[in-house]
């Protein structure tokens, strides 16, 4: 039996748009040890009615590069970043997001919810630009129909 | 990582336990059919899920399994009398049918109507493909037969094995859910197994050892994606699917068979490794049938006259430091089916996961874990489980080399999908 100590690994996962900013606000009140939240919306109200204390508005009038200097401070120190969005999100911020985690060296999961999953034979469709950004920027993506089991997902890698 | 309460529910099949009532929710493959090789032939000792039982062919071909022990003394069927529609105890001569009834007691009077008061627990048997199949669930549950593709293809077309693994189901299933060991684990054989080499997929494994992964959930498991760097602008994608509650299918290479395992518990400790070959659209070659007798591909060299294998615990996998030292093989032991027994009996027989640390390229994995306790616990509140519907099985696995930025499962979407004589998307 191994005895080797392992700091446990720091994962930062945020949530993008409404349906991953929802799913983020949902996880956080697990009070997971060693991940720390984020969220990322265009739209103010939403982010202020969000329990996630980090948050980046994705305003219009922001410079690329001063949204990429956000997510650069809330995701330092990562091991691991994982994304959270729903069907209909916008996801057009995972690729900034997946150059960043590239940057620092870390892999990076995107997990999106897709109800119609529970149905036989229902793929998510080619042509859906959601997924298209997230395949652009993350090295793992999970396709999954609800967010029951991302608690267990974040247990299983040590939170 | 798992939490004690965690570990127990995905590892523990004993009878009454939440696993336990899930597998036995689905049809098992018991023993291969070369086992109960005719009518009145000598019967078999099997264990399934903790249960002790013997299996046995009467003389109008019927198979069952019914309790190991009589219900007189406790003596083990084993050494029963398989005659005359029945298995007959040897110690006094009480006799049980294929249901486990009891249909004569000899000491009695002969309109003794005792022996219709007696009965061992039975379980029905099933010869298909090859593999005799047995339900241990509630006979009012029991699903369709299975519709596997390579139970389905002519006899000719398909190789199946066992081998006995001295470990918990779980870590042995978890070895076939992750592909990413490949490009490690058997990097010595993939240009030398008969069964795998002249692939040019061989190539992209072994050039690209950080797959990148895309994990569908299905109505009855997964589709595990693994990408790998092909040419300027392609990715090489192997494709793979697991199947509730323990079917993993492994993508082929150039025209070599499809391949897969079912890992079905023993006890908690110990499981079946099945392992399977199968060709949709041409009977295998002799030299394909050859190899896999002789243990390569995913198959093993066995004890003979058991399904033991010869390089086991108690020899270290007949581990060769030189062929290791080389990089002949990686980890030094030989054949791909004893490298991943190898590593996986060498966790303990029961991998304690409170101590493993899982990342992300682990979520095929971590995914087929939450499934599994997630049906085992809907179970419990009534809900019926995934994956028993036959239909769920109409699946195949693929290799497909593709553009950068098309979505595998679009391209790859009938590849993926078994139609009987087709040839398999293969790379």
């Amino acid at each position: 039996m191994s005895n080797a100590r392992f700091i446990p690994m720091s994962i930062k996962t945020i949530g993008i748009s409404d349906g991953g900013v929802a799913i983020a606000e949902r996880l956080y009140t697990h009070r997971f040890s060693g991940v720390d939240f984020v969220v990322a919306h265009q739209d103010r109200a939403v982010l202020a009615g969000c329990g996630v204390s980090t948050q980046i508005h994705l305003a219009g009038e922001k410079t690329v590069s001063r949204v990429a200097e956000e997510l650069r401070r809330a995701l330092a120190g990562a091991d691991t970043v994982f994304v959270l969005a729903d069907e209909n999100d916008d996801t057009g911020i995972t690729p900034l997001i997946g150059d960043i985690a590239q940057d620092m060296r870390v892999l990076t999961t995107g997990i999106v919810t897709w109800p119609s999953l529970k149905f036989a034979g229902a793929w998510p469709p080619a042509e859906e630009r959601g997924l298209s950004f997230l395949r652009q920027g993350v090295d793992t993506l999970l396709v999954v129909p609800d967010d029951s089991g991302i608690p267990g997902l974040l247990n299983a890698l040590g939170a | 990582m798992l939490k004690p309460e965690q570990q127990k529910l995905l590892t523990e099949t004993d009878p009454h336990t939440p696993m336990g009532e899930l597998f036995r929710r689905y049809w098992i493959p018991a023993l291969l059919a070369e086992e109960l090789p005719a009518p009145d032939c000598p019967p078999v000792r099997v264990q399934l899920l903790g249960e002790r039982l013997i299996a046995f062919r009467d003389s109008e071909n019927r198979i069952g399994f019914i309790d190991e022990f009589g219900a007189h003394r406790g003596v083990s069927l084993f050494f029963g009398r398989n005659e005359e529609c029945g298995l007959r105890c040897p110690y006094h001569g009480w006799k049980y049918d294929v249901t486990g009834q009891c249909v004569d007691v000899p000491s009695e009077c002969a309109d003794s109507n005792f022996k219709k008061k007696v009965k061992l627990a039975g379980y029905p048997g099933v010869e298909r493909g090859g593999v005799i199949w047995t339900y241990l669930g509630p006979p009012e549950k029991q699903p369709g037969l299975p519709e596997l593709e390579w139970l389905l293809v002519p006899t000719g077309h398909r190789f199946t094995s066992k081998r006995f693994q001295e470990c918990n189901y779980l870590q042995a299933m978890e070895g076939g859910i992750d592909s990413s060991h490949v490009s490690w684990l058997h990097s010595g054989d993939l240009n030398d197994d008969p069964l795998f080499q002249g692939s040019k997929g061989n190539e992209y494994n072994l050039n690209d050892p950080n797959p990148r992964f895309e994990v569908v959930e299905s109505p009855g498991g997964l589709y595990i994606g693994a990408r790998r760097n092909a040419e300027e602008g392609k990715y090489y994608w192997r494709i793979t699917q697991w199947l509730m509650p323990w079917y993993t299918l492994i993508a082929p290479r150039a025209d070599h068979p499809i391949g897969g395992h079912a890992w079905v518990p023993i006890d908690d400790e110990n499981c079946w490794a099945w392992s399977l070959n199968y060709l949709p659209q041409r009977p295998l070659s002799e030299m394909e049938l050859q190899a896999m007798r002789s243990g390569r591909g995913i198959h093993v060299e066995l004890v003979p006259g058991t399904y033991r294998p010869l390089a086991n615990k108690d020899n270290d996998y007949l581990i060769d430091r030189a062929a290791q030292k080389i990089n002949k093989t990686y980890s030094g032991v030989k054949g791909i089916g004893m490298q991943d027994a190898s590593l996986q009996e060498s966790m303990g027989r029961i991998q304690n996961r409170m101590r493993e640390h899982l990342v992300s390229t682990d979520n095929g994995v971590i995914m087929a874990r939450q499934r599994l306790m997630r049906a085992a616990k809907d179970l419990q509140k009534g809900i019926e489980p995934p994956g028993v519907d036959p239909a769920s099985h109409h699946v195949r696995s693929a290799s497909v080399v593709l553009p950068q930025g098309v979505p595998y499962h679009e391209a790859a979407k009938e590849a993926l999908t078994a139609m009987p004589g087709t040839s398999p998307a293969t790379v």
